[in-house]
Protein backbone atom coordinates (compact mmCIF):
# COMPACT_ATOMS: atom_id res chain seq x y z
CA UNK A 1 0.00 0.00 0.00
CA UNK A 2 2.79 2.37 0.93
CA UNK A 3 4.54 1.65 -2.38
CA UNK A 4 1.31 2.33 -4.26
CA UNK A 5 0.90 5.71 -2.56
CA UNK A 6 4.51 6.64 -3.36
CA UNK A 7 4.05 5.59 -6.98
CA UNK A 8 0.84 7.62 -7.28
CA UNK A 9 2.55 10.68 -5.75
CA UNK A 10 5.47 10.32 -8.15
CA UNK A 11 3.11 10.11 -11.12
CA UNK A 12 1.19 13.17 -9.96
CA UNK A 13 4.42 15.13 -9.44
CA UNK A 14 5.75 14.17 -12.85
CA UNK A 15 2.47 15.11 -14.52
CA UNK A 16 2.30 18.45 -12.73
CA UNK A 17 5.89 19.27 -13.70
CA UNK A 18 5.22 18.41 -17.31
CA UNK A 19 2.12 20.60 -17.39
CA UNK A 20 3.89 23.50 -15.69
CA UNK A 21 6.88 23.48 -18.07
CA UNK A 22 6.17 25.25 -21.35
CA UNK A 23 7.45 23.48 -24.44
CA UNK A 24 10.39 25.31 -26.02
CA UNK A 25 9.85 26.77 -29.47
CA UNK A 26 12.25 24.32 -31.01
CA UNK A 27 10.75 21.29 -29.28
CA UNK A 28 10.73 18.12 -31.32
CA UNK A 29 7.33 17.18 -32.67
CA UNK A 30 5.72 14.04 -31.31
CA UNK A 31 7.36 10.85 -32.50
CA UNK A 32 6.30 10.11 -36.05
CA UNK A 33 5.09 6.77 -37.19
CA UNK A 34 6.43 5.06 -40.25
CA UNK A 35 9.52 3.51 -41.63
CA UNK A 36 12.89 5.05 -40.94
CA UNK A 37 14.68 5.79 -44.20
CA UNK A 38 18.27 6.98 -44.56
CA UNK A 39 19.89 7.99 -47.85
CA UNK A 40 23.29 9.41 -48.73
CA UNK A 41 24.66 11.39 -51.63
CA UNK A 42 28.19 12.70 -52.23
CA UNK A 43 28.37 16.49 -52.55
CA UNK A 44 31.25 18.89 -53.13
CA UNK A 45 32.03 21.14 -50.13
CA UNK A 46 30.50 24.10 -52.00
CA UNK A 47 27.80 22.15 -53.83
CA UNK A 48 24.10 22.99 -54.09
CA UNK A 49 21.30 21.29 -52.19
CA UNK A 50 17.63 21.76 -53.02
CA UNK A 51 15.04 20.37 -50.62
CA UNK A 52 11.24 20.14 -50.67
CA UNK A 53 8.97 18.96 -47.89
CA UNK A 54 5.31 19.89 -48.07
CA UNK A 55 4.39 19.34 -44.47
CA UNK A 56 6.32 18.68 -41.28
CA UNK A 57 9.82 19.85 -40.57
CA UNK A 58 13.18 20.16 -42.27
CA UNK A 59 16.32 20.34 -40.16
CA UNK A 60 19.56 21.08 -42.01
CA UNK A 61 22.85 20.91 -40.16
CA UNK A 62 26.27 21.65 -41.61
CA UNK A 63 29.14 19.25 -41.06
CA UNK A 64 32.70 18.84 -42.27
CA UNK A 65 32.13 15.92 -44.66
CA UNK A 66 31.43 15.96 -48.38
CA UNK A 67 28.34 13.85 -48.01
CA UNK A 68 24.66 14.53 -47.55
CA UNK A 69 22.87 12.26 -45.14
CA UNK A 70 19.09 12.48 -45.17
CA UNK A 71 16.98 10.73 -42.55
CA UNK A 72 13.21 10.64 -42.29
CA UNK A 73 10.50 8.47 -40.85
CA UNK A 74 8.06 8.03 -43.69
CA UNK A 75 4.37 7.16 -43.42
CA UNK A 76 2.93 4.62 -45.80
CA UNK A 77 2.75 5.89 -49.38
CA UNK A 78 5.35 8.58 -48.82
CA UNK A 79 8.86 8.31 -50.17
CA UNK A 80 12.07 10.26 -50.08
CA UNK A 81 13.25 10.97 -53.61
CA UNK A 82 16.51 12.53 -54.55
CA UNK A 83 19.36 12.60 -56.98
CA UNK A 84 21.98 14.69 -58.66
CA UNK A 85 25.73 14.70 -58.86
CA UNK A 86 28.66 15.97 -56.79
CA UNK A 87 27.83 19.57 -57.66
CA UNK A 88 24.09 19.56 -56.94
CA UNK A 89 21.57 17.31 -55.26
CA UNK A 90 17.80 17.61 -55.06
CA UNK A 91 15.84 15.89 -52.31
CA UNK A 92 12.08 15.79 -51.76
CA UNK A 93 9.57 14.16 -49.51
CA UNK A 94 7.05 12.92 -52.03
CA UNK A 95 3.53 11.94 -50.99
CA UNK A 96 2.88 10.65 -54.51
CA UNK A 97 0.04 13.05 -55.17
CA UNK A 98 -1.74 12.32 -51.91
CA UNK A 99 -1.80 14.35 -48.72
CA UNK A 100 0.67 13.29 -46.12
CA UNK A 101 1.12 13.23 -42.41
CA UNK A 102 3.85 15.63 -41.33
CA UNK A 103 7.32 14.30 -42.00
CA UNK A 104 10.52 15.42 -40.30
CA UNK A 105 13.40 15.38 -42.73
CA UNK A 106 16.81 15.68 -41.10
CA UNK A 107 19.77 16.48 -43.29
CA UNK A 108 23.47 16.76 -42.72
CA UNK A 109 25.17 18.63 -45.53
CA UNK A 110 28.69 19.94 -46.18
CA UNK A 111 28.92 23.13 -44.12
CA UNK A 112 29.94 25.24 -47.13
CA UNK A 113 27.09 24.01 -49.32
CA UNK A 114 24.49 26.36 -50.80
CA UNK A 115 21.19 25.27 -49.32
CA UNK A 116 17.70 25.99 -50.68
CA UNK A 117 14.64 24.65 -48.87
CA UNK A 118 10.94 25.07 -49.57
CA UNK A 119 8.05 23.96 -47.39
CA UNK A 120 4.37 24.73 -46.99
CA UNK A 121 3.07 23.68 -43.57
CA UNK A 122 6.69 23.10 -42.70
CA UNK A 123 8.98 24.37 -39.97
CA UNK A 124 12.51 24.97 -41.19
CA UNK A 125 15.63 24.81 -39.03
CA UNK A 126 19.21 25.41 -40.16
CA UNK A 127 22.36 25.33 -38.10
CA UNK A 128 26.08 25.44 -38.75
CA UNK A 129 25.89 26.38 -42.43
CA UNK A 130 28.56 28.59 -44.04
CA UNK A 131 27.37 28.87 -47.65
CA UNK A 132 24.35 30.77 -48.91
CA UNK A 133 21.08 29.66 -47.35
CA UNK A 134 17.60 30.25 -48.76
CA UNK A 135 14.65 29.00 -46.71
CA UNK A 136 11.01 29.53 -47.64
CA UNK A 137 7.80 28.22 -46.11
CA UNK A 138 4.17 29.23 -45.88
CA UNK A 139 2.80 28.52 -42.44
CA UNK A 140 5.82 27.23 -40.62
CA UNK A 141 8.41 28.91 -38.44
CA UNK A 142 12.00 29.40 -39.56
CA UNK A 143 14.92 29.13 -37.17
CA UNK A 144 18.52 29.73 -38.22
CA UNK A 145 21.73 29.71 -36.20
CA UNK A 146 25.26 30.31 -37.40
CA UNK A 147 27.28 32.31 -39.88
CA UNK A 148 26.00 31.64 -43.39
CA UNK A 149 27.57 33.70 -46.15
CA UNK A 150 24.14 35.01 -47.09
CA UNK A 151 20.70 34.22 -45.72
CA UNK A 152 17.24 34.55 -47.19
CA UNK A 153 14.43 33.42 -44.88
CA UNK A 154 10.75 33.76 -45.68
CA UNK A 155 7.46 32.62 -44.25
CA UNK A 156 4.00 33.87 -45.10
CA UNK A 157 2.72 33.59 -41.54
CA UNK A 158 5.32 31.83 -39.44
CA UNK A 159 7.78 33.36 -37.01
CA UNK A 160 11.40 33.87 -38.01
CA UNK A 161 14.05 33.44 -35.33
CA UNK A 162 17.48 34.25 -36.70
CA UNK A 163 20.69 34.20 -34.71
CA UNK A 164 23.04 34.83 -37.56
CA UNK A 165 26.02 36.89 -38.51
CA UNK A 166 26.24 37.20 -42.26
CA UNK A 167 27.13 39.51 -45.10
CA UNK A 168 23.65 39.76 -46.60
CA UNK A 169 20.40 39.06 -44.80
CA UNK A 170 16.95 39.06 -46.36
CA UNK A 171 14.06 38.03 -44.13
CA UNK A 172 10.34 38.40 -44.63
CA UNK A 173 7.22 37.23 -42.88
CA UNK A 174 3.57 38.23 -42.90
CA UNK A 175 1.90 37.87 -39.53
CA UNK A 176 4.74 36.08 -37.78
CA UNK A 177 7.24 37.76 -35.49
CA UNK A 178 10.71 38.35 -36.86
CA UNK A 179 13.62 38.33 -34.44
CA UNK A 180 17.24 38.80 -35.46
CA UNK A 181 20.26 38.61 -33.22
CA UNK A 182 23.60 38.99 -34.93
CA UNK A 183 25.27 41.25 -37.42
CA UNK A 184 25.22 41.93 -41.15
CA UNK A 185 26.71 44.39 -43.59
CA UNK A 186 23.42 44.56 -45.46
CA UNK A 187 20.06 43.53 -44.02
CA UNK A 188 16.46 43.81 -45.18
CA UNK A 189 13.80 42.65 -42.75
CA UNK A 190 10.11 42.90 -43.55
CA UNK A 191 6.90 41.93 -41.78
CA UNK A 192 3.28 42.78 -42.45
CA UNK A 193 1.82 42.62 -38.96
CA UNK A 194 4.46 40.71 -37.03
CA UNK A 195 6.69 42.42 -34.50
CA UNK A 196 10.18 43.02 -35.84
CA UNK A 197 12.91 42.80 -33.20
CA UNK A 198 16.54 43.50 -33.98
CA UNK A 199 19.07 42.85 -31.28
CA UNK A 200 22.01 42.98 -33.54
CA UNK A 201 25.03 44.91 -34.14
CA UNK A 202 26.72 46.79 -35.20
CA UNK A 203 24.28 47.57 -38.00
CA UNK A 204 25.60 48.68 -41.36
CA UNK A 205 23.11 49.07 -44.18
CA UNK A 206 19.69 47.95 -43.00
CA UNK A 207 16.09 48.34 -44.03
CA UNK A 208 13.44 47.41 -41.47
CA UNK A 209 9.88 47.51 -42.61
CA UNK A 210 6.45 46.64 -41.29
CA UNK A 211 2.89 47.65 -41.99
CA UNK A 212 1.26 47.35 -38.57
CA UNK A 213 3.93 45.50 -36.61
CA UNK A 214 6.11 47.23 -34.03
CA UNK A 215 9.81 47.63 -34.83
CA UNK A 216 12.26 47.39 -31.93
CA UNK A 217 15.94 47.93 -32.49
CA UNK A 218 18.61 47.51 -29.84
CA UNK A 219 21.92 47.85 -31.58
CA UNK A 220 25.14 49.72 -32.11
CA UNK A 221 25.75 51.40 -35.46
CA UNK A 222 28.75 51.16 -37.76
CA UNK A 223 30.33 54.55 -38.57
CA UNK A 224 28.93 54.37 -42.09
CA UNK A 225 25.54 52.99 -41.01
CA UNK A 226 22.47 53.78 -43.07
CA UNK A 227 19.38 52.35 -41.39
CA UNK A 228 15.88 52.90 -42.72
CA UNK A 229 12.86 52.05 -40.59
CA UNK A 230 9.43 52.28 -42.12
CA UNK A 231 6.00 51.36 -40.76
CA UNK A 232 2.45 52.32 -41.48
CA UNK A 233 1.11 52.19 -37.95
CA UNK A 234 3.62 50.13 -36.02
CA UNK A 235 5.44 51.89 -33.21
CA UNK A 236 9.23 52.17 -33.51
CA UNK A 237 11.63 51.89 -30.61
CA UNK A 238 15.32 52.60 -31.12
CA UNK A 239 17.73 51.87 -28.31
CA UNK A 240 21.37 52.72 -29.03
CA UNK A 241 24.45 52.55 -26.79
CA UNK A 242 25.12 55.69 -24.72
CA UNK A 243 26.79 58.54 -26.59
CA UNK A 244 26.34 56.88 -29.97
CA UNK A 245 26.81 59.43 -32.73
CA UNK A 246 23.60 59.58 -34.74
CA UNK A 247 21.87 61.63 -37.37
CA UNK A 248 18.12 61.00 -37.13
CA UNK A 249 15.83 61.89 -39.99
CA UNK A 250 12.31 61.16 -38.84
CA UNK A 251 8.65 61.56 -39.56
CA UNK A 252 6.18 59.87 -37.23
CA UNK A 253 2.92 60.63 -35.46
CA UNK A 254 4.85 61.21 -32.25
CA UNK A 255 8.57 61.51 -31.68
CA UNK A 256 10.19 61.14 -28.28
CA UNK A 257 13.96 61.56 -28.17
CA UNK A 258 16.38 62.81 -25.51
CA UNK A 259 16.86 66.55 -25.68
CA UNK A 260 14.17 66.97 -28.30
CA UNK A 261 10.92 68.72 -27.35
CA UNK A 262 8.01 66.28 -27.63
CA UNK A 263 6.81 66.37 -31.18
CA UNK A 264 3.30 65.35 -32.12
CA UNK A 265 1.41 65.71 -35.35
CA UNK A 266 -1.07 68.60 -35.44
CA UNK A 267 -4.58 67.84 -34.22
CA UNK A 268 -5.89 67.76 -37.78
CA UNK A 269 -3.48 64.90 -38.53
CA UNK A 270 -1.69 66.81 -41.26
CA UNK A 271 1.69 65.35 -42.12
CA UNK A 272 4.21 68.12 -42.18
CA UNK A 273 7.20 66.05 -43.23
CA UNK A 274 10.42 64.86 -41.65
CA UNK A 275 12.83 66.72 -39.42
CA UNK A 276 16.48 66.02 -38.73
CA UNK A 277 18.45 65.94 -35.48
CA UNK A 278 22.08 65.23 -34.68
CA UNK A 279 22.97 63.39 -31.49
CA UNK A 280 26.47 63.18 -30.04
CA UNK A 281 27.97 64.68 -33.19
CA UNK A 282 30.48 67.49 -33.43
CA UNK A 283 28.95 70.61 -34.98
CA UNK A 284 29.43 70.65 -38.73
CA UNK A 285 29.92 66.90 -39.06
CA UNK A 286 28.97 65.88 -42.57
CA UNK A 287 29.08 62.07 -42.61
CA UNK A 288 27.45 60.32 -39.69
CA UNK A 289 25.64 57.09 -38.91
CA UNK A 290 22.10 57.82 -40.04
CA UNK A 291 18.72 56.38 -39.17
CA UNK A 292 15.78 57.38 -41.29
CA UNK A 293 12.35 56.75 -39.79
CA UNK A 294 9.03 57.02 -41.56
CA UNK A 295 5.78 56.08 -39.88
CA UNK A 296 2.36 57.14 -41.04
CA UNK A 297 0.59 56.80 -37.68
CA UNK A 298 3.15 55.02 -35.50
CA UNK A 299 5.20 56.59 -32.70
CA UNK A 300 8.96 56.80 -32.53
CA UNK A 301 10.90 56.49 -29.31
CA UNK A 302 14.67 56.91 -29.25
CA UNK A 303 16.89 56.23 -26.26
CA UNK A 304 20.62 56.03 -25.62
CA UNK A 305 21.03 53.44 -22.91
CA UNK A 306 23.32 50.56 -21.95
CA UNK B 1 -6.80 10.32 -50.78
CA UNK B 2 -5.76 12.72 -53.51
CA UNK B 3 -4.35 16.14 -52.91
CA UNK B 4 -5.83 18.51 -55.51
CA UNK B 5 -2.83 20.80 -55.13
CA UNK B 6 -0.47 18.34 -56.75
CA UNK B 7 -1.30 17.06 -60.22
CA UNK B 8 -1.56 13.31 -60.70
CA UNK B 9 1.48 11.99 -62.52
CA UNK B 10 2.67 8.57 -63.44
CA UNK B 11 5.04 7.64 -60.58
CA UNK B 12 7.84 6.77 -63.02
CA UNK B 13 7.41 10.11 -64.79
CA UNK B 14 7.38 11.88 -61.43
CA UNK B 15 10.60 10.17 -60.40
CA UNK B 16 12.29 11.05 -63.68
CA UNK B 17 11.14 14.67 -63.47
CA UNK B 18 12.41 14.90 -59.94
CA UNK B 19 15.79 13.58 -60.96
CA UNK B 20 16.21 16.14 -63.75
CA UNK B 21 18.82 18.81 -63.04
CA UNK B 22 17.58 22.38 -62.62
CA UNK B 23 20.26 23.76 -64.86
CA UNK B 24 21.82 22.27 -67.96
CA UNK B 25 25.29 23.60 -68.79
CA UNK B 26 25.87 24.56 -72.45
CA UNK B 27 27.52 21.95 -74.68
CA UNK B 28 30.54 24.17 -75.11
CA UNK B 29 32.03 26.99 -73.10
CA UNK B 30 30.64 30.18 -74.65
CA UNK B 31 32.60 32.64 -72.56
CA UNK B 32 35.89 32.73 -74.54
CA UNK B 33 34.08 33.85 -77.70
CA UNK B 34 32.04 36.44 -75.78
CA UNK B 35 35.17 37.74 -74.07
CA UNK B 36 37.00 37.99 -77.38
CA UNK B 37 34.11 39.96 -78.90
CA UNK B 38 34.00 42.32 -75.90
CA UNK B 39 37.74 42.87 -76.10
CA UNK B 40 37.53 43.55 -79.82
CA UNK B 41 34.84 46.19 -79.19
CA UNK B 42 36.89 47.75 -76.43
CA UNK B 43 39.74 48.63 -78.84
CA UNK B 44 37.60 49.30 -81.91
CA UNK B 45 38.96 52.33 -83.81
CA UNK B 46 36.96 55.54 -83.89
CA UNK B 47 36.75 57.15 -87.34
CA UNK B 48 40.00 58.98 -87.91
CA UNK B 49 41.67 57.28 -84.96
CA UNK B 50 45.05 55.60 -85.32
CA UNK B 51 45.02 51.86 -85.94
CA UNK B 52 43.78 49.77 -83.00
CA UNK B 53 47.06 47.91 -82.89
CA UNK B 54 48.89 51.15 -82.20
CA UNK B 55 46.32 52.27 -79.66
CA UNK B 56 46.34 48.93 -77.91
CA UNK B 57 49.86 47.73 -77.92
CA UNK B 58 51.92 49.92 -80.24
CA UNK B 59 55.09 51.76 -79.23
CA UNK B 60 54.18 55.15 -80.75
CA UNK B 61 53.48 57.26 -77.62
CA UNK B 62 51.98 60.11 -79.67
CA UNK B 63 49.58 57.79 -81.41
CA UNK B 64 48.58 56.25 -78.06
CA UNK B 65 48.04 59.66 -76.47
CA UNK B 66 45.96 61.04 -79.37
CA UNK B 67 42.60 59.41 -78.41
CA UNK B 68 42.98 60.67 -74.86
CA UNK B 69 43.60 64.21 -76.09
CA UNK B 70 40.45 63.95 -78.19
CA UNK B 71 38.44 62.64 -75.27
CA UNK B 72 39.76 65.35 -72.99
CA UNK B 73 38.75 67.95 -75.56
CA UNK B 74 35.28 66.40 -75.86
CA UNK B 75 34.85 66.41 -72.08
CA UNK B 76 35.95 70.04 -71.92
CA UNK B 77 33.38 71.00 -74.57
CA UNK B 78 30.66 69.05 -72.75
CA UNK B 79 31.44 70.56 -69.34
CA UNK B 80 31.70 74.04 -70.80
CA UNK B 81 28.42 73.65 -72.68
CA UNK B 82 26.63 72.38 -69.59
CA UNK B 83 27.97 75.30 -67.55
CA UNK B 84 26.70 77.80 -70.13
CA UNK B 85 23.22 76.20 -70.23
CA UNK B 86 23.06 76.08 -66.42
CA UNK B 87 24.12 79.72 -66.17
CA UNK B 88 21.38 80.71 -68.63
CA UNK B 89 18.73 78.71 -66.77
CA UNK B 90 19.70 80.27 -63.45
CA UNK B 91 19.37 83.69 -64.94
CA UNK B 92 15.77 83.13 -66.04
CA UNK B 93 12.68 84.01 -64.00
CA UNK B 94 9.62 82.27 -62.49
CA UNK B 95 8.02 80.25 -65.34
CA UNK B 96 10.85 77.70 -65.23
CA UNK B 97 10.32 77.27 -61.47
CA UNK B 98 6.69 76.37 -62.11
CA UNK B 99 7.77 73.70 -64.58
CA UNK B 100 10.20 72.27 -62.06
CA UNK B 101 7.39 71.98 -59.51
CA UNK B 102 4.85 70.33 -61.79
CA UNK B 103 7.12 67.70 -63.32
CA UNK B 104 7.55 65.69 -60.13
CA UNK B 105 3.81 65.87 -59.42
CA UNK B 106 2.98 64.38 -62.81
CA UNK B 107 5.65 61.73 -62.39
CA UNK B 108 4.32 60.81 -58.98
CA UNK B 109 0.75 60.55 -60.21
CA UNK B 110 1.71 58.21 -63.02
CA UNK B 111 3.88 56.35 -60.50
CA UNK B 112 0.83 55.60 -58.35
CA UNK B 113 -1.07 54.37 -61.38
CA UNK B 114 1.72 51.99 -62.29
CA UNK B 115 1.88 50.69 -58.71
CA UNK B 116 -1.85 50.06 -58.85
CA UNK B 117 -1.57 48.30 -62.19
CA UNK B 118 1.27 46.06 -60.98
CA UNK B 119 -0.66 45.16 -57.84
CA UNK B 120 -3.78 44.33 -59.88
CA UNK B 121 -1.82 42.12 -62.28
CA UNK B 122 -0.19 40.22 -59.44
CA UNK B 123 -3.53 39.84 -57.66
CA UNK B 124 -5.08 38.41 -60.83
CA UNK B 125 -2.19 35.96 -61.24
CA UNK B 126 -2.64 34.86 -57.65
CA UNK B 127 -6.39 34.48 -58.11
CA UNK B 128 -5.77 32.05 -60.97
CA UNK B 129 -3.63 29.88 -58.71
CA UNK B 130 -5.81 30.21 -55.66
CA UNK B 131 -7.90 27.10 -56.28
CA UNK B 132 -4.76 24.97 -56.17
CA UNK B 133 -3.58 26.35 -52.82
CA UNK B 134 -4.56 24.77 -49.57
CA UNK B 135 -6.98 26.71 -47.34
CA UNK B 136 -4.38 27.48 -44.65
CA UNK B 137 -2.12 29.11 -47.25
CA UNK B 138 -5.00 31.11 -48.72
CA UNK B 139 -5.97 32.28 -45.23
CA UNK B 140 -2.38 33.31 -44.43
CA UNK B 141 -2.12 35.29 -47.65
CA UNK B 142 -5.52 36.94 -47.32
CA UNK B 143 -4.94 37.94 -43.70
CA UNK B 144 -1.79 39.86 -44.62
CA UNK B 145 -3.35 41.35 -47.73
CA UNK B 146 -6.24 42.68 -45.65
CA UNK B 147 -3.73 44.36 -43.32
CA UNK B 148 -1.87 45.96 -46.23
CA UNK B 149 -5.08 47.01 -47.97
CA UNK B 150 -6.44 48.78 -44.92
CA UNK B 151 -3.11 50.64 -44.57
CA UNK B 152 -3.39 51.57 -48.22
CA UNK B 153 -6.95 52.86 -47.77
CA UNK B 154 -5.84 55.05 -44.85
CA UNK B 155 -2.88 56.45 -46.73
CA UNK B 156 -4.92 57.12 -49.87
CA UNK B 157 -7.57 58.91 -47.82
CA UNK B 158 -4.84 61.14 -46.38
CA UNK B 159 -3.58 61.84 -49.89
CA UNK B 160 -7.10 62.77 -50.99
CA UNK B 161 -7.22 65.29 -48.15
CA UNK B 162 -3.77 66.66 -48.91
CA UNK B 163 -2.90 65.85 -52.52
CA UNK B 164 0.10 68.16 -52.66
CA UNK B 165 1.95 66.48 -49.78
CA UNK B 166 5.00 64.63 -51.05
CA UNK B 167 5.33 62.90 -47.69
CA UNK B 168 1.79 61.48 -47.78
CA UNK B 169 2.39 60.33 -51.33
CA UNK B 170 5.52 58.59 -50.12
CA UNK B 171 3.42 56.71 -47.55
CA UNK B 172 0.95 55.65 -50.24
CA UNK B 173 3.83 54.45 -52.41
CA UNK B 174 5.30 52.56 -49.47
CA UNK B 175 1.99 50.77 -48.91
CA UNK B 176 1.81 49.87 -52.60
CA UNK B 177 5.39 48.60 -52.54
CA UNK B 178 4.56 46.39 -49.58
CA UNK B 179 1.47 45.08 -51.33
CA UNK B 180 3.38 44.31 -54.53
CA UNK B 181 6.21 42.70 -52.62
CA UNK B 182 3.79 40.52 -50.68
CA UNK B 183 1.82 39.55 -53.80
CA UNK B 184 5.06 38.58 -55.56
CA UNK B 185 5.99 36.34 -52.64
CA UNK B 186 2.50 34.84 -52.59
CA UNK B 187 2.76 34.11 -56.32
CA UNK B 188 6.18 32.54 -55.79
CA UNK B 189 4.72 30.31 -53.11
CA UNK B 190 1.75 29.44 -55.28
CA UNK B 191 3.92 28.55 -58.26
CA UNK B 192 6.27 26.47 -56.10
CA UNK B 193 3.47 24.28 -54.83
CA UNK B 194 1.19 24.10 -57.85
CA UNK B 195 3.63 23.10 -60.58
Amino acid sequence: MRRLVIALLACALTGATALATPAPAHAQPPAERGTRVERRWPLAPDGYVKVYNFTGRVVVTGWDRDTIVAVARLPKGVQMVGGGDRSAVKIAVDAGGGSSEPVTLELRVPAGAHVWVRGAATALVADGLLGSVDLGTVNGAVQVRGTPRALTAESMSGALDLQVTTETLRARTGSGALTWRGSAADAQLVTVSGTLTVEAGPLGRARLESVTGAVRVTSALRPEARVQVETHSGDITLRLPPKSPLRLDADAAEIAAPGVPARTRPADGRITGPAQWDFNLARGTLAAPTITVRSFTGRLSLAFAP
Amino acid sequence: MTDPRIPELDPRLRERLTALPDEVPPARDLWPAIAAELDAQRVRALPGDPAPAAAHGGTDRGARAWPFVRRAAAIAVLVGGTAVVTWNLRGRAEPEVVVVETVPLRAAASGLASYEQSADELARALEQRRAKLDPATVEAIERSLRTIDSALVEARAALDRDPSSAQVRAYVEAAYRQKIDFLRRANDVASTWTL
